[in-house]
């Protein structure tokens, strides 16, 4: 009975997972920010018993590596833009702990991975092992040590990572923390108004298209107001315990719902 | 000249995005979509629903943004979640012609923005046809 109710609570976990896929079938770990790319990656790692081909890619960008009990065993292949000559050398090589030219080469390699933009995808596929070393291999924590990854690092709130990632781009901001606080950053010249959108028209508005939309998720950011020259846009976003305006010039549309789509997964 | 229907020009910019599942154009005093680019077919509740939305983005409160500091409404309206980005823009012209655009979290907004505006002033200036 007890071991029912062990499989019941598993599989209830794995409904309420809301793991997304792409058409190819890649499976997305991170939206960019959130999770760490590399936390997501190392996790990724930690959770491959079985020996594995797994292809991350984030844009163009593609790293695949061999993997098996936890650990990293080799590098299979690289796209072109991440590769090195030292890296190249270690395409199918066992890795093995201990050796710190390998390391080395790896954690650059990792590091030009990291600075690539966009979503983090994986793949899976069955492969063969680098070499015949059976005891080969990089363990999680020594990679997360070498990255200087913190596994179980939380994340912050989707809404203060978001406007942290817009920092430079605002002109102002008010936000509306979980405990009710208002913290205020940038210009402080329409304070009154940015407060009366935080508190009144915002959520208002959003109501008004959840009404229209049905099954609109709790986060969500809408836009649609401007200065009297259109220099500067007007944004709330709300999530389900946090809210916040932002003000921003108009050309910074895009790099405002880039960091949205970030942040929010 | 090969001369281009509106439906080419919106079938034109959706091919060059391909995180932008459709597009329709429509008239916001009328609230009706009068054309539309999509991979799949989108159903008359969802054409109405996006117009509805649009309206209540650009009319709401008496024809002033609940969103301004100045009570302006700005000519692009946006709805993101993580689901997915509605991106509704009023030609510079005709504010009642309206372009929207459903698009995946991952769409190029400043690249779809850039091509979409002076696309749709096309179509509202009878550019095309």
């Amino acid at each position: 009975m007890e071991e029912n109710d062990d499989i019941a609570r598993k599989l209830a976990a794995l409904a309420a997972t809301t793991t997304q896929y792409r058409e190819d079938g890649a499976r997305v770990l991170s939206r960019g920010v959130i999770p760490p790319p590399l936390q997501a990656l190392l996790t990724e790692i930690d959770e491959t018993v079985l020996l594995r081909k797994l292809v991350f890619r984030r844009a163009g960008t593609t790293l695949s590596l061999l993997v098996a009990g936890r650990r990293l065993l080799g590098i299979a292949e690289t796209s072109e833009d991440i590769a090195t000559a030292e890296t190249t050398e270690l395409i199918m090589v066992p890795l093995e702990s201990g050796d710190r030219a390998q390391l080395a080469a790896l954690t650059a390699l990792v590091d030009r991975f990291e600075n690539a933009s966009g979503p983090l995808t994986v793949q899976t596929a069955e492969t063969e092992r680098p070499g015949s070393q059976v005891e080969s291999g990089l363990s999680v924590q020594s990679l997360a040590q070498a990255w200087s990854v913190d596994l179980n690092a939380e994340p912050g709130s989707p809404l203060g990572t978001f406007l942290q990632i817009c920092g430079r781009h605002l002109e102002g901001s008010l936000r509306r923390t979980p405990d009710g606080k208002i913290e205020e950053t940038g210009s402080t010249a329409h304070g009154p108004q940015l407060k009366t959108i935080l508190q009144s028209t915002g959520p208002a508005l959003a109501l008004g298209i959840s009404g229209i939309r049905r099954g609109l998720p709790e986060a969500r950011l809408m836009m649609c107001g401007t200065s009297a020259d259109g220099a500067v846009q007007v944004a709330f976003a709300e999530t389900a315990d946090e809210a916040a305006v932002l003000v921003f010039p108009s050309g910074s549309i895009g790099s405002i719902l880039s960091a949205w789509s970030e942040t929010q997964g | 000249m090969v001369s281009m229907s509106i439906s080419d020009d919106l079938d034109s910019l959706r091919e060059q995005f391909p995180e932008c599942s459709a597009i329709a154009f429509a008239d916001l005093s009328a609230r009706m979509v009068l054309v539309t680019s999509s991979r799949k077919i989108l159903r008359q509740e969802a054409l109405d629903a996006l117009c509805a939305e649009a309206s209540l983005l650009f009319e709401g409160a008496g024809g002033t943004s609940a969103l301004s500091v100045t009570g302006d409404v700005s000519d692009t309206a946006v709805v993101a979640t993580p689901d997915g980005i509605n991106l509704f823009l009023r030609a510079t012209a005709e504010p009642a012609d309206l372009l929207c655009l459903l698009c995946s979290p991952e769409v190029d907004t400043a690249g779809l923005l850039a091509q979409a505006r002076p696309s749709l002033d096309r179509i509202s200036s009878g550019e095309v046809g």
